[in-house]
């Protein structure tokens, strides 16, 4: 039987009448706090027995101290003196306990004890989730942005969609407690003044649990769709990261509290090294990500490769849902059939086929077209506009008259068995591309200037495409 | 609107304050108040640390010795005076009182 126990106990700093009742429950079960680290409270076991707790916020102490301070000591002199012996504590937060049965308590003035605890938690807390704060809301400010500028790029990408939902949920806890905190201030410090009483602290212990639970799930739901590819990797590496570093950080701190450095170095090296290895190890990841896929790519093998005017290209024979065999009667066995998942999300997958004869063979015709299946419906108006901006598209901002003027002219979609069809428009003139709209996915097809279309050829498009 | 400070001083504070008449150990201070209230006041360790504190930097007390983490201290004039104009505010409560209902009235 293991007398030794860690829980990760999610409670807002402040909470004081949270963790105060939540540590008289492991007493009563037979565990008594032994001490609190970034790595989790650390309880023995114990007589299950009633044991009184009380936290209580000594605003001069540092998370940084190499040791508690004179005047820290004293203070537990006075709360010793009054049979609350320390059990442990956490930069500001001091943690007593008193086995007598109705012990005075530390704090006896609601308004020294609200002050005492609005101190500490200026002092840190409150500080690191304004900071979370900010960084949440430029991210995903940034995040929406891309939704609305490139809403295919963002909900296509498990990835984006992972990174904003992780955002918006550290936005949403840094907003939670910054707002749950001043409400309560607010609240106790009227009450305090007006009758002297205290307003129970009141944390977020479930929604952090909720908000995590979210993180670990979606995490999960992203290594899951990775499936064992180099995504997965580079996603396990990030996470690895962000733990190393922290773990780095947190010991390297402890560590100069060990070696008696003053909270001031402490506290200035902690900051350096933090942002040191963040920008370092991100730096370093992101590096060794851009070399792997520039060495690894393509993912694919291809199975014959042939040179060219000085230049190697590559023959793959992928299974196309759409060949030009399909369309025309040909005679001309050097084709390479190549199609790739540009990306794949639980709300978009976008595919993008070729067909191109070998460099040497340019008489011949060459295909070129892409798949956008759009899984949920609601999203398939965004997608289409995404994709009808897209498709005619006049970056550089030519002038209607220009000869590289774009615009997308609808057509008649029956012969493409489509909901609806765009054709576009080069500098006055029509091309053979197209965008088709069909029920569940929407295809751009890109034909040979000299293609002459015919209304098989387009059956033949709906019904290798279309479905 | 908050209350300015030491206008009037509560409970906890007088009493503190009346302890330290003669010098006296800060931590002295939490036996004694109960014991010289019958144990009606009492003054919690935390709150006692902070108002010995606040007191010292309002000059309302002095430092008499340090041996130690142990510190004495005992009353200045400027404190003297705080818990005088307290007992006038206290007097001119009870007075008001037995103008209302006579002194037949408390119990």
């Amino acid at each position: 039987m293991k007398n030794t126990r860690r829980n990760f106990a999610f409670f807002s700093f402040y909470d004081r009448t949270g963790i105060e009742a939540y540590l008289e429950r492991q007493a009563e079960n037979g565990w008594m706090l032994d001490k609190t680290s970034a790595f989790g409270w650390h309880f023995r076991r114990i007589e299950p027995k009633k044991i009184h707790f009380s936290v209580v916020y000594f605003a001069k102490a540092s998370a940084f101290d190499p040791e508690p301070s004179e005047a820290q000591l004293a203070f537990h002199d006075f709360c010793e003196h009054a049979g609350w012996k320390l059990a442990a504590s956490n930069a500001q937060m001091q943690i007593f306990y008193n086995e007598a049965p109705n012990p005075t308590p530390i704090e006896t003035d609601a308004t020294l004890e609200v002050s005492a605890i609005h101190a500490s938690t200026k002092k840190s807390h409150l500080t690191s989730y304004y900071l979370l704060a900010g960084v949440g809301i430029l991210q995903a400010a940034l995040f929406f942005w891309r939704l609305i500028s490139d809403p295919i790029g963002v909900l296509a990408s498990n990835a984006n969609l992972f990174s904003g939902m992780c955002w918006i949920l550290m936005l949403a806890l840094s907003a939670t407690e910054i707002v749950g905190y001043h409400t309560w201030h607010k609240r106790a410090k009227s009450a305090a003044e007006l009758d002297g009483s205290f307003v129970e602290t009141k944390g977020h212990r479930n929604f952090q649990i909720v908000i995590l639970c979210m993180m670990l799930l979606a995490f999960a739901f992203l290594l899951i769709s990775y499936g064992g590819s180099k995504m997965m990797l580079i996603a396990f590496a990030s996470v690895a990261v962000v733990l190393g570093v922290t773990a780095i950080i947190v010991c390297t701190s402890e560590l100069m509290k060990k070696m008696k450095l003053s909270a001031k170095i402490n506290r200035n090296i902690t900051i350096l090294l933090t942002l040191v290895l963040a920008f370092g190890f991100t730096g370093v990841l992101l590096i060794s990500v851009i070399s792997r896929i520039t060495s690894f790519l393509p993912e694919k093998v291809p199975v014959d490769t042939y040179e060219y005017n000085g230049w190697t290209f590559e023959v793959y024979r992928d299974e196309l849902p759409l060949t030009i065999e399909d369309l025309i009667e040909i005679d001309y066995d050097g084709y390479s059939y190549e199609i790739r998942t540009l990306d794949k999300s639980v709300f978009i997958e976008q595919k993008e086929a070729t067909q191109r004869p070998r460099k040497d063979a340019l008489v011949h015709p060459d295909l070129d077209y892409s798949i956008t299946t759009v899984k949920m419906p609601f999203m398939y108006e965004l997608c289409k506009k995404a994709l009808l901006d897209d498709f005619a598209h006049n970056y550089g901002h030519p002038e209607p008259e220009d000869d590289m003027w774009e615009e997308h002219i609808k057509i008649d979609a029956t012969p493409w068995g489509a909901n609806e069809a765009y054709q576009l428009k080069l500098g006055g003139e029509l091309q053979q591309r197209f965008l088709l709209c069909y029920d569940n996915c929407i295809v751009e097809i890109d034909f040979d200037w000299d293609w002459q279309l015919t209304s098989e050829q387009m059956t033949a498009v709906a019904e290798n495409l279309g479905k | 609107m908050a209350r300015e400070k030491y206008q009037t001083l509560t409970e906890q504070m007088f009493y503190t304050l009346l302890c330290l008449k003669d010098e006296c150990y800060g931590m002295d201070i939490l036996d004694r108040v109960p014991a010289m209230t019958n144990q009606r006041v009492n003054v919690g360790s935390g709150t006692l640390y902070t108002l010995l504190e606040q007191f010292l930097d309002a000059k309302m007390i002095r430092e008499t010795k340090v041996e130690g983490r142990r510190r004495s201290y005992i009353l200045t004039d400027k404190g003297r005076e705080m818990l005088e104009k307290e007992c006038a505010r206290i007097r001119a409560q009870l007075a008001d009182y037995h103008m209302i209902f006579g002194k037949e009235e408390i119990q």
